[in-house]
């Protein structure tokens, strides 16, 4: 009955061959970009790809807990142009407001993730409907304070500034975003709260009947997935100064698209949050390589698209299954050798 | 050539199956004649329903070669196995349920003899009466009662005019009546040159209707008899392979002197109740009775996974509030889940994560765990209850059945103050080995002033490992054996013959809680 995964060191291979895929494709991409796109890896280059890679890391850790309850986000742009909105029309470029700006908008979103979280944990319905569903009616809601904006409005530029401003060389909404990775990766390894979390994602149905109060959980997922989105928008609005209506557009997909490359188990309960940072960045270095290469825009999607399923063919569960299959079939063939042996053994 | 008796009607032989890391079949061999009942018995996790799975061609075997009507089955495919002249009554019951028992008969049913399509009613009341079978045509599968359900899977097997006909487990929800009739319809259809493969826990059952009996244990053939040389005794100590005391821990001593820890009263839920139990500390109850009565639902209401309708259920002397299972597990009662993949464990998370998710808080200052602790005392219990894991973050998805039930039990085992454990089937699907090692641990923590109350439809199992058995039907407990005159046979009797059902009964709506039902509680 023994397998070869009776080792320990085989069993964390296995256990970790779901987040493999996402830094050996990193390998693999900045190899070619030394090869056929050297460009793409020049200091002027990596000072726009990672914050780049910051927002879409950011939006992709919301997007993450969300998977991780076994729902996907499509609400994610809704509710980044809202909170940049927000932060503009409120800050007005002076900034003694922007306190309360940042504080208005993520409440925002926070209030925004309860509903969504309320009604997939609680009224059981489907995350994919209810987040579209919500996504547009915040975009109408965006759309309609959009109205009360000036044009030319902008963050208060102290802001703007910030959001830049290196910090041992890297800029500060980089160190930002790391920073919340690694307290994401903490929480989940460390604290009992991150564990439940985990568990209630892994299988609730059984969460429920071992006594935890699995809804709680769903709805703080959505509420810490929508601040994630609101503090993305407010980045993001800083980073661009002048947020346009179409800013969270290009978050649709994307996060998706990392938390998938990044070994997530779409049924949920299976994350890790540097992993999807490193998905993050392998699609943004991607795209920059392809635009080093002076492929179109349009190619983006196309891209985008590819990378997806291809993260689906290669990472995650599959991947798993594949190793562990692989490694049962070596062991019936041992097994079948020592038949003979185990037999004695069981007669005794 | 269908009148020769001799005729092998079907021939499995050297089949063999590995699961993942089990092996649930090994070299079996097994034969059924034409005009025979070969009946298969064997323990929970033996092999049966994998062995039928194969020869039905829903399961594809590692090694062997299966024979229908003297025609190889070359691939996994139930159609081919069916063309070949195999008819199957799965256990799990293979319904639409949102489809009527007359489409469910028209789909089941080979072109040949489907009526066209608006003589369907009629066909299948003329069908339903050769079979005696009472059901109204039009009536949705899904309100069927599990016995009904039951007879009607073997009809619709019956359909296709098999050479041999495979019968999985088909009366674990029935009663005396449709016993007899069941087996009325397979004595008729053996006599017509149908070879028919039964399989069964019920052992009178099967000493009465089969032929042939092919003793199935941990996966190997322990050989294959001819029923009127058998008894009851001597198939038992076949199946366990071992003497029967040895195949479980020992019983409490001196039940008289506990005190008892959960109460239950009048209590009532969907499909089964008033009922009256009391438990004491350190006692292991087995809860018998056919299939469908109401065993679930009871459990489901005690762990808080269904609000009860009525009753009064006390736990250490405080009246308890079961809407929601966070009331049961505060109370300290614990449920050990049927269906482990869906209700017991997180399959993609490791040994160690299953282990202690309820008791997270223990190993935690203010929220954040300590590792080190949690590693060391998940690594005792891994020992302790025997538990074969390469590694503590292997995800128990890749463990056996057994080594499964033993990571859900390390829960209750990681309590101090856990009153009472509701074990549905705890060694559904657990290998031979790795029972007594779940009987143990099921026995310590009783041992630790536990109650435990453990639901079976292996009647050898509940005598063995129980000091007193219940016995429900049509959600009312209607038998209790004390440890003396506790034996399989015993069970079996009271089960099948306590209360005879209808060929239409329907579990009985809770009614008001009856006095000669109180007055047998007391009486004990």
């Amino acid at each position: 009955m023994k397998n070869l995964t009776t080792s320990p060191l085989l069993t964390s291979i296995v256990v970790s061959s779901r987040y493999l895929s996402v830094w050996i494709g990193i390998l693999l991409l900045l190899l070619a970009c030394y090869w056929i796109a050297p460009a793409t890896l020049t200091r002027t280059s990596f000072t726009t790809v990672l914050p780049l890679t910051s927002f879409l890391a950011l939006a992709a850790l919301g997007q993450m807990l969300v998977v991780m309850t076994g729902g996907i986000d499509l609400s994610i742009p809704g509710v980044m142009t809202l909170a940049a909105l927000v932060t503009v029309g409120i800050s007005g470029n002076l900034d003694e407001r922007l306190p309360v700006a940042i504080a208005t908008a993520l409440g925002v979103s926070l209030l925004l993730g309860l509903i969504s979280g309320t009604l997939v944990g609680v009224l059981k319905l489907n995350p994919l409907i209810v987040t579209l569903a919500m996504g547009q009616i915040i975009y109408g809601v965006a759309l309609a304070y959009a109205d009360n904006v000036p044009n030319e409005a902008s963050v208060p530029p102290a802001f703007a500034a910030w959001i830049t401003a290196p910090f041992l060389g890297l800029s500060n909404v980089v160190w930002m975003v790391a920073i919340i990775s690694i307290l994401l990766v903490l929480i989940f390894r460390y604290t009992e709260f991150g564990r439940k979390f985990q568990s209630v994602g892994a299988n609730p149905h059984a969460a429920w009947i071992l006594g935890l109060r699995v809804n709680g959980y769903v709805i703080l997922a959505y509420m810490t997935a929508y601040l994630l989105y609101g503090l993305n928008g407010i980045v993001l609005a800083g980073f661009l100064r002048s947020p346009s209506l179409v800013l969270g557009a290009p978050y649709l997909l994307g996060p998706i698209a990392a938390v998938v490359i990044a070994g997530a188990s779409l049924t949920g309960g299976l994350a890790n949050a540097i992993s999807t940072w490193g998905a993050a960045f392998f699609l943004v270095l991607l795209n920059q390589m392809l635009r080093v290469l002076g492929l179109p825009t349009a190619l983006q999607f196309t891209v985008f698209g590819i990378a997806i399923i291809g993260g689906m063919v290669i990472s995650g569960d599959r991947i798993v299954t594949l190793i562990e299959n692989s490694l049962i079939g070596i062991s019936r063939f041992k097994k079948n050798n020592a038949e003979d042996e185990k037999g004695g053994v069981q007669a005794t | 050539m269908q009148t020769d008796s001799q005729q092998f009607v079907l021939e499995l032989q050297g089949i063999s199956k590995q699961y993942g890391t089990v092996q649930a079949l090994s070299k079996v061999s097994l034969d059924c004649r034409a005009g025979e009942v070969h009946a298969v018995v064997g323990e929970n996790g033996s092999g049966k329903s994998t062995l039928l799975g194969i020869a039905s061609g829903f399961v594809e075997p590692d090694q062997g070669t299966i024979l229908i009507g003297g025609k190889r089955l070359r691939k996994d495919s139930p159609a081919l196995a069916r063309h070949l002249g195999l008819g199957m009554a799965y256990q799990d019951n293979s319904q639409v349920l949102s489809l009527s028992v007359k489409e469910n008969l028209f789909i089941s049913a080979p072109p040949h003899r489907r009526p066209v399509y608006w003589k369907m009613k009629k066909w299948a009341t003329d069908t339903l009466a050769e079979f005696e079978l009472d059901l109204f045509p039009d009536a949705p599968t899904m309100f069927l009662t599990q016995a009904q359900r039951q007879l009607f899977e073997v009809v619709k097997a019956l359909m296709g005019d098999p050479k041999v006909l495979l019968l999985d487990e088909p009366t674990t929800a029935l009663g005396p009546d449709e016993v007899d009739l069941l087996h009325r319809t397979i004595q008729t259809y053996a006599q017509r040159g149908v070879g028919v493969v039964y399989v069964s826990h019920r052992l009178p059952e099967v000493l009465t209707i089969a032929n042939r009996i092919t003793v199935l244990r941990d996966g190997k053939s322990q050989g294959t008899y001819n029923a009127s040389d058998m008894s009851e005794e001597d198939l038992v100590s076949l199946m366990i392979g071992r003497p029967f005391h040895s195949a479980f821990p020992p019983v409490l001593e001196n039940p008289e002197k506990a005190e008892s820890v959960i109460m239950i009263t009048g209590f009532q839920g969907p499909l089964f109740g008033p009922i009256n139990l009391t438990v004491k500390r350190g006692e292991i109850v087995g809860l018998a009775g056919a299939e469908g009565n109401g065993q679930a639902e009871f459990f489901k209401c005690l762990s808080g996974q269904i609000p009860p309708k009525a009753g009064l259920v006390m736990c250490e002397g405080k009246e308890l509030t079961l809407v929601s299972p966070v009331d049961a597990v505060r109370a300290g009662i614990l449920l050990l889940a049927g269906n482990r993949k869906h209700e017991a464990l997180f399959p993609v998370l490791g040994v160690r994560n299953n282990a202690t998710i309820q008791v997270l808080d223990k190993f935690s200052n203010f929220g954040w765990v300590n590792r080190k602790r949690e590693f060391d005392k998940v690594t005792d219990l891994v020992k302790q209850l025997k538990v074969r894991t390469p590694s503590l973050e292997q995800p128990v998805q890749f463990l056996s059945g057994g080594n499964q039930q033993k990571v859900s039990l390390t829960r209750p085992h990681l309590r101090e103050s856990v009153n009472v454990i509701l074990a549905y089937e705890p060694t559904q699907g657990v290998d031979a080995g790795a029972r007594l090692d779940i009987y143990e641990a099921l026995r310590a923590k009783a041992n630790e002033g536990a109650a435990v109350i453990v639901k079976s439809s292996d009647p050898i199992e509940l005598s063995g490992l129980c000091d007193r058995v219940i016995v429900m039907s049509r959600g009312q407990i209607i038998d209790e054996i004390q440890r003396a005159d506790l034996s399989e046979k015993r069970i079996i009797e009271s089960i099948v013959g306590g209360i005879g059902f209808g060929l239409n009964g329907r579990p009985r709506v809770a009614g008001p809680r009856s006095a000669t039902n109180l007055d047998k509680d007391r009486g004990d």
